[in-house]
């Protein structure tokens, strides 16, 4: 064993979750591809256990410049890790699925976030920054429909956009700076900003995020869990890196945990509501990394760590509801908790974790970023953070387990979830309340640290119980009183309303005006020629030798104004 | 969609045992238990403050009532954004044109 | 003067002539066979003897500052003809008949199956008459003589593209507007010549750019390079002088297509490289305003309106003519810099277009073998029925996109500093927006290829790819990974290539 993990010490991770992904895509049988989706990870974890030394590993050289593929620092690793827990995880959740394409994708798509967080200049993010975008993408298609399809073109597009931000901010900086390095970079300059812009699109900041709630829903049952996991950590990993103590990302991060709850109660769709409350708790971890003192990176850390399992685990449990109804609206769901009692008695873990319940890993994370708040002395983010820690999540993952699994029965007669996809979601479940327990092994991956960091204190437990409790009082109440805003299947118009209604809208109207554009110049260019010839078949009157119309009239005139063009140009030119 | 009543799905009215009384009434049981509960904790808080049960740090006080405010702020706003914004689920793709008259998403 | 490792001294001696004679007298006897596997046979020769002499010639330019030049007939230049090889045409020469082989080995099962069996010898020995023509256009060092060699690879290739009518009869009319385009451009170009001939009395490319460096304020040459620099770019699908190029790829039999996408507008744009830079001296103020404000931001336009016009297009070939178009832009911006650094750039792309462009045109030829496949919906599943094939296909356009560890992104990396260290802003916005309308139309493509499945009643229609296309297309699929990754021997060749242009023109 100590020659395994010898021979694999300073070999990145990544390598093996994308090479299993490659030819988990290839491979025609699904014994295979399932063998491969779990030996992957367990092969991409021996070699994070077999890297003990901090450092740069897997320099490629280039020429030019030199690819660092494997910086293992005390940031980097504890994202790895849960990545490739993550991967595992989906890999037994997913042990039921049929599916060539979403095998090979996730895994690849793993790897590429785990390659992502490992890099150590700008070029290697981009490359798997990228990556994560194709990889993905296919978890969207592979689910059908044609929403799915075009909800999966405007992810992708938004995600790729993101990339060439990406590569446009790195390249600005490495003029400026001389520097591909990926480390903190600031908004100092326009580089900065576009580097912001770029990871802030994956992060889901405030009107960046509409791909979030618009595509995460469309995905595949097993895709919106890897989904769930890793595009949007990767963003505030990135984050971390380059624009820790940025204050501007305090305000955004305190927007983004706020404003979903409206949105997360009034979605119909249970997925939409989870994606929603993803992005607030990505606002915890953006405010944690605006903070940028050690406490709130740590939480940032934290958060993501224990968000990505314990998101996945609701994406899971919801999974396993479409697996077996077919649908995931509020209208169409209702007491399931009858047929599906285990899935239920994940979920409620799932949301417990997710509100933040002591002795649930929720809590742990989520009170080292509002120390860490307190420690900076910013009441105002404090006092954000623990309503929207209390209000959002609550109310919308308790809709989101009520709807599901209690409320009106909607007489679905379904048995309970696959073997398979009950033992991943065991799997999450038993980490959820773990890590809420015995807190030192979370704690001790962190970034920095926090061996006299104490979160069971009485004031803290006791007030948040008391939150909770008040929070779960006001849902009960709203739902007795029928005030909850459930009534129909319907949409409600987010910011994609700007590009999905009004940029479609001007697209449209435009493309006709420049059709209309163009075909009245070709009109009056081609009335030009025709009368221009008219002479001419004056003048020579040959038999209709040119009795058609070619494009080689029109080229003729092009090459004589491009010629006029350069003629004047040069005549114009002065003397050298 | 109360809670009550969903529990009693079927026809017939709840008969019989505490225990099925106990089942039929779930929902209001468990609303009328959290809320005592609240109220005992906002009690015991407003007793005992001076020893410092406040999930703020250095402030003293049942603070934490201030964010149940804001829940149900959140939740008459998402009522008003459905009742104003709300649209058939479809909507997009009918705008966008991938749905004509009468065709099914 | 010449290293000649690989031929006799005897032979090597004449290498420059011998790469333009051998497929010209060759093709004669490629006429008289009127088989197509001996005709096949004789041009892949022919080819092959040319790619030994454009090697032996490359090796030797390797030298830096290193110049063969060649006497035809004896006659010393200015006087008598005279054939020059440096560090940029030797690339050149070496890229088109390295394609020009690969483009063969592919064309015998592609030819079989798309050409009328008593036309083959014909086609083949079109297509060494073309061949020889354009080495003649890349070696020459006399203007005029270029304009012959111009319309010697001119001719054929209008008729190589109507063999296409076939299968589609536009065809014919896509290779009648190439004859007319075609011959707009070369009468401009020779016009141009003449102009300068008026001006300076001499036709050798060398002894012009000699006496060019005084005559800068002089009317008439400025007339001439007009002329040419227009001549030239409707010769190389400059945009908006492209309007022949989509008709004749998309119709053109598939390995007419392979071979002009992957040489003939690139050896115009040698041409254009060699006169703005080498003839006409680069510093005088005409040439650079003319390439900064009419060749930049029609390189730009043709970047951003090419790569659009591509992403409405439904027949594959002509989707890809589009993106053609649209990467001449990326050369043309490169040299529109006038910088070493930007032709350097222009050169690594032109290089690597070619070996993206090989691949994709390749793999359709494939497809259009196996299933007739034209459009874009009809490439369903083909993913899962031709494997091999359909992944040297995405390779091609993931190096079309530029996607790291493959050349296009090399080229595009280096047009981005280029383009930086003249502080051109609006030309790295270009190339991004351009790569990502590249992204979305090579993403129709590969959706339709791999994600949507195979339509029903396909499957049964099965046919194994031929290995003689199998073994070129997967060869020039790992070229476009293994110089992504390994880029130095290509940025080597344009960097002496970039020299070799810049440095003639200053008088050296």
């Amino acid at each position: 064993m100590p020659d395994i993990l010898a021979v694999l010490n300073g070999v990145s991770p990544a390598w093996f979750l994308i090479v299993a992904g490659l030819l988990a895509w290839g491979a025609p049988w699904s014994p295979v591809r399932k063998a491969l989706m779990l030996i992957g990870p367990c092969f991409a974890l021996l070699a994070w256990f077999a890297t003990h030394e901090t450092g740069v590993y897997g320099v490629i050289d280039l020429g030019p410049f030199q690819l660092e593929t494997f910086r293992f620092d005390s940031l980097s690793r504890i994202w790895v890790l849960v990545f490739i827990l993550i991967a595992f995880i989906n890999g037994v959740y997913a042990l039921h699925e049929r599916n060539r394409m979403t095998d090979g994708a996730a895994l690849i798509y793993a790897g590429a976030a785990v390659g992502a967080v490992l890099s150590g200049d700008l070029l290697t993010l981009f490359f798997f920054w990228e990556l994560t975008a194709l990889a993905s993408a296919p978890l969207i298609f592979a689910a059908g429909a044609p929403m799915a399809h075009r909800a999966g073109l405007r992810y992708l597009a938004i995600q790729v956009l993101s990339g060439v931000l990406l590569l446009a901010g790195a390249a600005v900086w490495a003029s400026q700076t001389g520097s591909w390095g990926c480390d903190a970079i600031g908004v100092d300059s326009a580089a900065g900003v576009m580097l912001l812009l770029a990871f802030g699109v994956k992060a889901g900041f405030p009107l960046l995020h509409m791909w979030l709630p618009d595509a995460y829903p469309k995905a595949t049952g097993v895709g919106s869990v890897v989904l769930s996991a890793f595009t949007t950590k990767l963003a505030v990993y990135a984050l971390a890196r380059g624009f820790a103590g940025e204050g501007a990302l305090i305000a955004i991060g305190l927007v983004m945990a706020v404003f979903p709850i409206v949105f997360a109660l009034v979605s119909n769709d249970l997925r939409q509501t989870l994606a929603y409350a993803l992005i607030n708790q990505l606002g915890f971890m953006v405010v944690g990394v605006g903070l940028g003192n050690e406490l709130a990176l740590n939480g940032a850390a934290a958060n993501a760590f224990v968000g990505v399992i314990y998101m996945a685990l609701m994406f899971m449990t919801l999974g396993a509801v479409l697996h077996r109804t077919g649908t995931v609206k509020a209208t169409e769901l209702g007491g399931l908790f009858k047929s599906m009692p285990v899935t239920g008695v994940c979920a409620i873990i799932g949301a417990l974790s997710v509100a933040g319940v002591p002795l649930f890993s929720g809590f742990v994370a989520k009170t080292l970023i509002l120390s860490g708040a307190h420690y900076a002395h910013n009441d105002l983010a404090y006092a954000i953070l623990v309503y929207a820690s209390a209000g959002v999540m609550e109310l919308s993952v308790l809709k989101v387990v009520y709807c599901a699994f209690f409320g009106e029965a909607r007489h679905h007669q379904v048995r309970e979830a696959p073997q398979t996809m009950l033992l991943g979601m065991a799997l999450a479940a038993f980490l959820c309340v773990y890590l809420g327990v015995d807190y030192r092994a979370l704690y001790e991956l962190l970034p920095f640290g926090i061996d006299d960091y104490e979160p069971y204190k009485l004031n803290n437990v006791f007030g948040q119980v008391q939150l909770l409790l008040g929070g779960a009082f006001v849902f009960a109440l709203a739902v007795g009183f029928k005030l909850f805003p459930l009534k129909s299947d319907h949409t409600i118009l987010d910011a994609d309303w700007f590009y999905r209604r009004l940029g479609d809208g001007a697209a449209r109207w435009g493309k006709a005006m420049g059709e209309l554009l163009v075909h009245a110049i070709n009109t009056a260019l081609t009335a030009g020629v025709a009368r221009l010839r008219a002479r001419l078949f004056n003048l020579f009157n040959p038999a209709g030798a040119l009795s058609r119309e070619f494009p080689s009239g029109l080229m003729a005139l092009w090459t004589a104004i491009m010629l006029a063009a350069v003629l004047l140009v040069s005549y114009f030119s002065p003397m050298s | 969609m109360t809670v009550q009543r969903d529990i009693k799905s079927g026809v017939n009215p709840p008969t019989g045992s505490l225990a099925e009384r106990i089942r039929s009434h779930a929902g209001l049981l468990a609303t009328i238990g959290l809320g005592v509960l609240v109220v005992l904790g906002f009690g015991l808080e407003t007793v005992l403050s001076k020893n410092g049960l406040s999930k703020y740090p250095d402030v003293y006080g049942a603070y934490e009532v201030l964010p149940l405010v804001a829940g149900v702020l959140a939740i008459a706003l998402a009522r008003l954004l459905a009742g104003l914004l709300h649209r058939p689920a479809d909507f997009y793709e009918r705008a966008a044109g991938d749905l004509e008259e009468g065709e099914d998403a | 003067m010449t290293v000649g490792q690989w031929l006799p001294t005897a032979l090597a001696a004449h290498a420059p002539v011998l790469l333009v004679a051998v497929p010209l007298i060759l093709s004669t006897p490629a006429a008289i066979l009127r088989t197509g596997r001996a005709g096949w046979a004789i041009a892949l020769s022919g080819a092959l003897l040319a790619l030994l002499c454009a090697v032996e010639l490359f090796l030797a330019t390797r030298a830096d500052g290193a110049v063969i030049s060649y006497a035809l007939g004896g006659w010393p230049p200015p006087f008598g003809i005279e054939f020059r090889v440096d560090g940029l045409n030797a690339a050149l020469l070496l890229l088109l008949t390295g394609a020009a082989v690969l483009a063969l080995i592919f064309a015998r099962p592609s030819v079989e199956n798309e050409i009328n069996a008593d036309k083959r010898s014909l086609f083949y020995s079109a297509f060494l008459v073309s061949l020889s023509g354009l080495a003649g256009v890349a070696i020459t060092g006399d203007a005029f003589n270029l304009f012959v060699f111009l319309e010697i690879s001119s001719i054929p290739t209008y008729a190589l593209i109507a063999m296409g009518a076939n299968r589609d009869r536009r065809a014919l009319t896509s290779a009648f507007n190439y004859l007319v385009m075609g011959a707009i451009g070369a009468t401009f170009f020779v016009i141009g010549v003449g102009f300068l001939y008026m001006a300076t009395g001499t036709l050798n490319m060398a002894d012009l750019a000699r006496l060019l460096v005084d005559m800068d304020g002089d009317r008439v040459v400025r007339m001439g390079f007009a002329f040419i620099l227009v001549g030239l770019g409707l010769k190389a699908a400059l945009f908006p002088l492209h309007l022949w190029l989509p008709g004749a790829y998309a119709y053109a039999p598939s390995f007419v297509t392979v071979f002009l996408a992957t040489t003939a507008t690139k050896v115009a744009f040698y041409v254009i490289i060699r006169f703005s830079f080498d003839v006409f001296a680069i510093d005088s103020g005409f040439v650079v305003n003319a390439l900064t404000y009419v060749v930049t931001p029609l390189a730009i336009a043709g970047m951003i309106v090419a790569s659009a016009q591509a992403l409405f297009q439904t027949d594959v070939r002509r989707l890809l003519a589009y993106s053609s178009v649209a990467q001449a832009g990326y050369m043309m911006l490169g040299l529109g810099m006038g910088s070493q650094a930007g032709v350097s750039a222009g050169v690594l792309h032109l290089i690597n277009h070619a070996l993206m462009k090989g691949v994709l045109f390749m793999a359709l030829g494939a497809f259009a073998i196996s299933y007739g496949v034209r459009r874009i919906e009809n490439c369903k599943g083909l993913g899962m029925m031709m494997p091999m094939t359909a992944s040297a296909f995405t390779l091609g356009a993931l190096s079309l996109i530029g996607v790291p560890f493959t050349v296009g992104f090399i080229s595009k990396f280096y047009l981005i500093q280029a383009a930086l260290a003249q502080g051109w802003i609006f030309a790295v916005a270009a190339i991004l927006i351009s790569s990502v309308l590249a992204v979305f139309y090579c993403y129709r493509i590969l959706v339709n290829l791999w994600v949507t499945p195979i339509p029903e009643g396909r499957r049964d229609l099965a046919q194994p790819t031929p290995y003689l296309i199998l073994v070129p297309l997967v060869g020039l699929a790992l070229a476009n990974l293994v110089f992504g990754v390994h880029a130095a021997p290509l940025v080597d060749i344009a960097e002496t290539a970039a020299a070799a242009a810049i440095n003639a023109g200053t008088g050296s």
